[in-house]
């Protein structure tokens, strides 16, 4: 097992490579002179002298090679630059904003979770009856409404027509429930819709007629024997989940305000803060590869068929 | 059931394809007269904070998401044929360099590219399109690899093989035309969500053009309207919603 992690740990080194190559590339190729933009952000009139300054000071007069190099060393040690807006180090002001984030995702999963579970065995268990019909059209447009846009209608409904929730920023907890609302509901819908189909396909199986025809009662096949086993599809579509909650609070924090990397991150994009963008990129594609790691961890501990297939090829 | 989704289905791809040549009004016409116009027989859908028909924008901003769907299916049918049967063909390193490739671009943060390409070459349907069509291409390529394996030891494919059809022969007679409507309806099943990312780009990146109407820019115009004219912020995202929903209720049933 110990193996397996460092080897997927190490397959974390090519792919964050790869990533911040693309986006060294992406933004290299920026039409206009960075060095301009950069000289615009810090309120200095462009003048030659002021953006052959600029130039060296960011390193753009070294060939191209010779700049990712030094970025990448400094990447290593940690050091990711420094923002050309806030002119503090990327990597203190991605800590100052994470707090809010990891907030705001982690309940988010919990209410994914704790909500699409039981939406998700209840459709199965009355399948193609008016429970299962409500889950599936709530699945339905789940999948199918933009989390933006309902986060909008989230403000409309409760903000100014019922008053009963703040529109914005971050406060106490009824400041989290409309974000959190608007973007689980599109994991949450998808979860829902894949237990019920996991549960349908496991009912079938021999093992569960097996317990069926030992006497068990229906509530105790489907927690014992169904559930059980069906819940594997929703562990790896819960890791997924985490990259793309992670991915949908770009949106959200910056509908409803909420203070963390991801408004960090849309704000960087607007101004062009190149430090800030490559930063957050490699801090996405960790976090979504460590999520990948922990849930196939989890797999193999949940199935011990694949746990002793792995131990026996290792 | 079925029915009824594919006429809706065709209804919307309709009125989309429509919006390119012909919308009831000038989109970009400003009446000041008739700011925040309710829905009426002249105006369907009432006008904007300009006075500009919100039907005439919303028509636009179809053909503008159609645009963006065409780019990003085009990349992910040709990127995913391309190299998921160059990797089914090429046994050895070179095969398992381009899946080792593919999977390592499944943990790329789309709309993160997406939205930084947005900032540098500007947002348009096309660089949008070709930076999701991009950002996608590596789950293609592994999707259209384990196709082409399976096609490749078919019965009729062999039998091609063993009389004597070569390597790219058996590539374009058999492989690619079996592949491709089962490719086509994957990519398919996945534009749905195409559909709101390029909304969520547009809302979020440089919504500020507004000569641009794409729905997700639109969305962020009006957010300041939400409170008096929440009509406004109503149907850019229902138009959102339902061709998403009509994409996914399609190519689900395959």
């Amino acid at each position: 097992m110990a193996g397996f992690i460092i080897r997927r740990l190490l397959l974390l080194i090519p792919i964050l490579l790869g990533v911040s190559i693309l986006m060294f590339v992406i933004i290299r190729m920026a039409p206009g002179d960075p060095a301009v933009a950069y000289l615009k952000l810090s309120n200095i009139p462009p003048t030659p002298s002021a953006v052959a300054e600029a130039r060296h000071t960011l390193g753009l007069d070294r060939p191209i090679l010779s700049q990712y190099a030094s970025w990448i060393g400094n990447a290593v040690k940690g050091d990711f630059g420094v923002s050309h807006v806030t002119r503090r180090p990327v990597i203190d002001d991605i800590m100052h904003f994470l707090p809010a984030t990891l907030q705001l995702a982690g309940v988010a999963l919990l209410f994914t979770l704790v909500v699409s579970v039981p939406l998700g065995i209840w459709s199965a268990r009355y399948k193609d009856r008016w429970p299962d019909h409500l889950v599936r059209g709530f699945a339905f447009v789940g999948v199918s409404t933009p989390s933006f846009w309902l986060g909008f209608l989230l403000v409309l409904l409760f903000s100014l027509t019922l008053k009963w929730l703040p529109p914005m920023g971050k406060g106490g907890w009824q400041h989290m429930i409309m974000p959190v609302l608007a973007v689980s509901f599109m994991s949450l819908a998808i979860n829902a819709r894949l237990l019920r189909a996991s549960m349908l396909e496991t009912a079938s199986a021999r093992h569960v007629l097996y317990a069926r025809l030992r006497g068990l009662s229906d509530r105790r096949v489907e927690r014992s024997h169904i559930l059980r086993n069906a819940m594997l599809p929703i562990v790896t579509a819960t890791g997924m989940h985490v990259g793309e909650l992670l991915g949908g609070t770009l949106v959200i924090e910056s509908v409803f305000g909420w203070p963390g990397i991801g408004r960090y991150a849309v704000t960087a994009i607007y101004s062009r803060d190149f430090p800030v963008i490559q930063c957050f990129t490699l801090f996405l594609v960790t976090i979504f590869v460590l999520c990948n790691l922990v849930v196939d961890i989890l797999y193999a501990w949940l199935d011990p068929r694949i746990r002793l297939n792995a131990e026996a090829a290792l | 059931m079925r029915r009824t989704v594919s006429t809706l289905a065709l209804l919307l791809i309709g009125l989309m394809l429509i919006g390119a040549v012909w919308q009831p009004h000038d989109p970009d016409a400003i009446d000041l007269s008739l700011r925040f116009a309710p829905p009426s027989l002249d105006h369907w859908l009432g006008t904007d904070q300009l006075g500009r028909d919100v039907l005439a924008r919303l028509m636009i901003g179809g053909w503008r998401t159609v645009a963006v769907l065409g780019c990003v299916a085009a990349i992910g049918m040709v990127g995913g044929t391309v190299f998921g049967v160059a990797a089914a063909m090429l046994e050895g390193w070179r095969g398992a360099l381009i899946l080792r490739a593919g999977e390592m671009f499944i943990v790329v943060p789309t709309l993160v590219v997406a939205l930084t390409a947005a900032a540098v070459f500007g947002l348009n349907p096309v660089t949008a399109g070709v930076a999701m069509g991009l950002a996608g291409i590596g789950p293609y390529t592994l999707f259209a690899h384990a196709l082409a394996r399976r096609l490749l030891a078919e019965p009729f494919v062999q039998a091609a093989r063993a009389m004597g059809v070569g390597g790219s022969g058996l590539v374009v007679r058999h492989v690619v035309p079996n592949m491709a409507p089962v490719l086509f309806a994957h990519i398919g099943a996945n534009a749905g969500l195409a559909v709101t990312a390029y909304a969520a780009l547009a809302f979020l990146g440089l919504g500020a053009d507004p000569s641009r109407p794409d729905w997700g820019a639109m969305l962020f115009e009006y957010r300041m309207f939400l409170f008096d004219h929440p009509l406004l912020m109503v149907w850019p995202g229902l138009a959102i919603a339902m061709v998403s929903a009509t994409l996914n209720a399609v190519f689900d049933a395959h």
